[in-house]
């Protein structure tokens, strides 16, 4: 199974150069060299397909309605505001109660393309997600159940149903509308995508480099595949702590529109990527990254932020949690 | 008929079907879905194993692929299980290969999570060279550093307990004497805690994915698949066995088809037979009056050919006579609309030239539509004309028998002349005495008127006598053709006693009668049979005539036949017949006597047989001949053999 070959070492005359020799060997057996397919770590954001617009369209109706919480105060898009970032500005944000939620709100956009869903990486669908949030007490206090009676009792959205599912609304046809919807969430066309891609001018040589610090700093351990992340779990804080110890185990989050999707981390409490990225360097990696250093990857980052329906994802605007979307 | 064929023919069609939904293994498509779940969990297995040891290799770009080869596990998974549902089969191998997929999940998670760091922190160690930190430990602690990176090395290579223990030894002896301050420090103890990390991680992550490579849903997915198989064999038996039922029921089916279509081929070439060999005529006709089809017999009969036929000049309501027509329409055809079929009857077709041809017919109405059938047509034209000539040969026969009968006749009444004028004079004579005796009568004074008128009726009496005698000879020797009178026997026997009386006194013969009252009347021509009894009578005589030894007696009796008409014997006394002449006394001019003809005796048995009766002739008892005759009474058909009169005793 061994791709690294033993090299022998010339005992206590080791130098210098017989290290780098190691190292080369060992940088070459690493993730951060692309493998021999030619293939980056890294995959581009596929374009949403083979998905019945009509469905989206109900779906988009129904992220949007209050109704879908206990009290008619929240929305799935009070939270995810898909106009800008598919999540909030707030570290937490706040359920139907005015409970502020334990984790920062993940950004919806490209969830569909997460392994694992939730800081938690307990929840395997975006159906089960969105029953979830609809069940939970702290979110919407509400249940797909109790939606779906607010929901029929418009006839407007029951005649929406039949057109678009050729029945009259049930719970079913309301999980696939909404998660449809969010299936449509994806982001394609980012530089870094385009650069994948072969348009080599999608991105600068001090982006592309930052890329390749990206890679050679093992941060691409963690943080590949479409989602740069999102397929795995992970401990936090390995070296050093990384604000608030639980969940002991979180999912990696996806670095897809990192550079919009302030504040970070599981608690929200980097409020820039450059502060992100430094504390992830210790945490994880249990290395003091150069301010150059930190510059350069946070430059990478920014290439990945992609756009939906044509508009650049964009940071979210701060706001009081819990506001009402006015409709 | 109909409703048991559609009946049995529905039957055979459900049972067909049924063997050949049974034959077809339904289940097969499914089952092969099934399989290419079971090569999509292969697949992916496979490719877990590949790619999770790309992974440790660092060689693996990304995660996405091993989420991919678990999203195509838990489908294929959920496919099998839907099968499993489906085919209520055991749930446990199923569920325990879902269970393997928890655990491969689990395991894959798992390694993710360790190899990243692993990953990691070979990429620091790997940085090491190039790092600044790294720099700033100088050429003292170079050496115990390389040699720890090379441990670690070793462990990633080989992550066996030596080389753990190694790994560990070298993490000591660098820690014992790493700088603890400055920037050497905090790099050897940036080293250290990879070292660390990853002498604890190492084996931990290799353990994973031995586990992972050791494919732990082999097993499951074996038994899984082992049982899915059997259960597919045991159901591809089962449709087999029903597609070689079907293959059987068919080939029996077939030779039945066959059987049966020998049958009826046979059967038409029967019928066809009767119709091609044109024995007779046969045509199938419409209620329309077209004849739709017809054989050469019938197109001879009514002298049409086939041309006439195909262009459909020949219809059956043009071919039969109008006053014909009226009848086949108010009788024939509304009995064949009830009962399918009339009985032959004659009728008669007119030929192509417009002369008229008789015929036998008969028609049956074909099941499937009464106003279609078939008809058989029997040309009675020679049938017609044979019996003509017949009834003209019968009717010259019995001219001549006629003739005959009245030539002996005279010449019987020429024997009796005697006998005639005995009978004629008798009356004449008493006339005359009569008038003697009324004369008489006058004479005397005064006149006697009374007795005048007493001998004057009896002059009437005897005057009428006579003129009957004469009326009776007249009527033996007149020549008529023969009638049907019903007549009383008796009388004629009677009548005809009195004519050979005379001849029987002149030899000597004694006539008795035995006559039995109440008998039937019967039908007949009274000459005629009184001709055949006076022959009896006068041939009785004459045999008798020529013996003189003992009384010579005839017996005339009648009684009533035991068939119920009359039977008449004449019965002799005289020497008998021989037995040769017995066999000969009817023939034609046969005759024992020297002046004979030889006709009497065959006149009188063909008169007797033109009556429907028999005669005959038998020995009488001591002595002499019996000839005896029956007739029947009208409506009587046959005279079976009769029996003779009893004898009576009395003298009537």
């Amino acid at each position: 199974m061994t791709m690294v070959p033993w090299l022998p070492f010339p005992g206590r005359k080791a130098s210098l150069l017989a290290l780098a020799v190691l190292a080369g060997a060992l940088t070459a057996a690493g993730p951060t060299v692309r493998s021999s397919s030619g293939a980056e770590p890294i995959t581009p954001i596929p374009a949403p397909a083979g998905l019945d617009p009509r469905r989206v369209a109900l779906g988009e109706q129904l992220f949007r309605d209050p109704r879908l919480s206990h009290d008619n105060t929240l929305s799935c898009g009070s939270c995810h505001d898909t106009s800008t970032n598919g999540a909030s500005a707030n570290a937490q944000d706040r359920g139907v109660h005015g409970l502020l939620l334990p984790f920062n709100t993940p950004t919806v956009f490209n969830a569909a393309l997460n392994f694992r869903l939730n800081w938690e990486g307990n929840v395997r669908s975006l159906e089960h997600e969105a029953e979830a949030g609809l069940r939970n007490p702290a979110i919407m206090a509400s249940s797909a159940e109790k939606a779906l009676v607010k929901i029929s009792a418009d006839e407007v959205m029951t005649q929406r149903f039949r057109v678009t599912y050729g029945r009259a609304p049930d719970v079913p046809a309301l999980l696939n509308a909404i998660t449809t919807y969010e299936r449509s969430l994806l982001t394609p066309g980012s530089r870094f995508d385009r650069w994948l891609a072969g348009e080599t001018s999608a991105i600068s040589p001090e982006e592309l480099s930052g890329y390749q610090l990206f890679k050679s700093l093992g941060c691409i351990s963690c943080h590949q595949g479409v989602n740069v992340g999102g397929n795995l779990s992970h401990r936090h804080g390995i070296f050093r702590t990384l604000g608030t110890p639980e969940p002991k185990l979180v999912r990696v989050p996806s670095l897809r529109n990192v550079a919009a999707t302030a504040p970070y981390f599981h608690d929200g409490s980097a409020a820039t990527l450059n502060e992100a990225v430094r504390q992830m360097g210790l945490a994880q990696l249990d290395r003091v990254l150069t301010d150059s250093q930190i510059g350069s990857i946070v430059a990478f980052l920014r290439t990945l932020t992609g756009a939906y329906q044509g508009r650049s994802v964009v940071p979210a605007s701060a706001r009081p949690s819990a506001d009402p979307v006015p409709r | 008929m109909k409703l048991a064929l559609a009946a049995g023919g529905a039957l055979l069609l459900a049972l067909l079907t049924w063997l050949l939904l049974s034959g077809i293994n339904t289940n097969a498509s499914a089952y092969a879905e099934t399989q290419r779940a079971f090569d999509d969990f292969a697949l992916a297995e496979a490719s877990i194993g590949r790619n999770v040891l790309q992974a440790r290799a660092g060689l693996l770009g990304n995660y996405d692929v091993l989420a991919e080869a678990e999203e195509a596990m838990e489908s294929a998974v959920s496919r099998i299980r839907l099968h499993v549902e489906a085919e209520n089969l055991d749930p446990k191998p199923v569920e325990a290969l879902a269970a393997a997929v928890g655990q491969y999940e689990d395991l894959i998670e798992r390694f993710k999570t360790g190899n990243s760091l692993l990953q990691n922190s070979l990429s620091y160690v790997g940085q090491l060279s190039t790092d600044p930190a790294f720099g700033a430990l100088g050429d003292q602690f170079a050496p115990s550093a390389t040699a720890l990176a090379a441990a670690i090395l070793r462990l990633a290579g080989d992550s066996s307990p030596e080389s753990a223990k190694s790994l560990q030894q070298h993490i000591n002896r660098f820690e014992a004497q790493a700088p603890t301050g400055g920037l050497e420090g905090e790099a050897a103890q940036a080293l250290l805690a990879h070292a660390r990390l990853l002498s604890d991680l190492l084996p931990e992550v290799d353990q994973t994915l031995r586990t992972l490579v050791a494919a732990p849903g082999r097993q499951p997915f074996e038994e899984t698949r082992e049982l899915l198989a059997r259960t597919q064999a045991a159901f591809e038996v089962t449709a087999q066995r029903f597609r070689v039922l079907l293959y059987a029921v068919s080939l029996g089916l077939l030779v039945i088809a066959l059987r049966l279509g020998q049958r009826l081929w046979t059967r038409t070439l029967r019928i066809r037979r009767l119709v091609d060999a044109n024995i007779i005529g046969i045509f199938i006709w419409d209620l329309d009056g077209r004849i739709i089809e017809a054989n050469d017999a019938f197109l001879r009969t009514v002298d049409y050919d086939r041309e006439d036929l195909v262009s459909g000049r020949i219809r059956w309501t043009e071919l039969t006579p109008p006053e014909w027509l009226d009848s086949d329409e108010r009788r024939w055809v509304p009995e064949l609309k009830m009962s399918g079929s009339l009985q032959p009857f004659e009728k008669e077709y007119l030929r192509k030239d417009g002369s008229r041809v008789p015929v036998l017919i008969g028609l049956a109405s074909f099941e499937e539509s009464e106003n279609q059938g078939v008809a058989f047509v029997l040309d009675l034209t020679e049938r017609k004309r044979a019996e003509a000539e017949a009834r003209e040969s019968e009717r010259r026969y019995r001219e001549a028998l006629t003739e005959l009968a009245h030539a002996n006749r005279v010449a019987t009444m020429g024997q009796l002349t005697a006998s005639i004028a005995h009978e004629v004079k008798q009356p004449i004579g008493a006339t005359v005495n009569y008038a003697l005796a009324a004369l008489r009568f006058l004479d005397s004074r005064p006149p006697d008127l009374g007795e005048v008128r007493q001998t004057l009726a009896n002059i009437v009496k005897a005057g009428s006598r006579a003129g009957d005698v004469i009326d009776r000879i007249r009527d033996l020797i007149k020549r008529a053709p023969p009638r049907k009178d019903q007549l009383e026997i008796n009388g004629a026997i009677r009548e005809v006693i009195e004519f050979a009386r005379h001849e029987a006194v002149k030899n000597g013969v004694s006539v008795r009668t035995e006559l039995a009252d109440a008998l039937p009347l019967i039908e007949g021509d009274r000459v005629e049979l009184q001709q055949v009894i006076l022959n009896l009578i006068i041939n009785a005589i004459e045999a008798m005539s020529g013996t003189s030894d003992g009384s010579q007696e005839l017996i005339i009796s009648s009684c009533k036949a035991e068939s119920g008409g009359v039977l008449v014997a004449v019965r002799d006394s005289g020497p008998g017949l021989a037995p040769a002449t017995l066999e000969h006394i009817f023939d034609a001019f046969y005759t024992t006597k020297p002046d004979g003809m030889g006709m009497g005796l065959s006149i009188c048995r063909s008169i007797i047989e033109a009556h429907g009766g028999r005669l005959w002739v038998s020995a009488n008892v001591p002595r002499g001949a019996v000839f005896q005759f029956t007739v029947p009474k009208p409506g009587d058909v046959l005279q079976p053999t009769a029996g003779a009169c009893p004898k009576r005793d009395a003298w009537s």
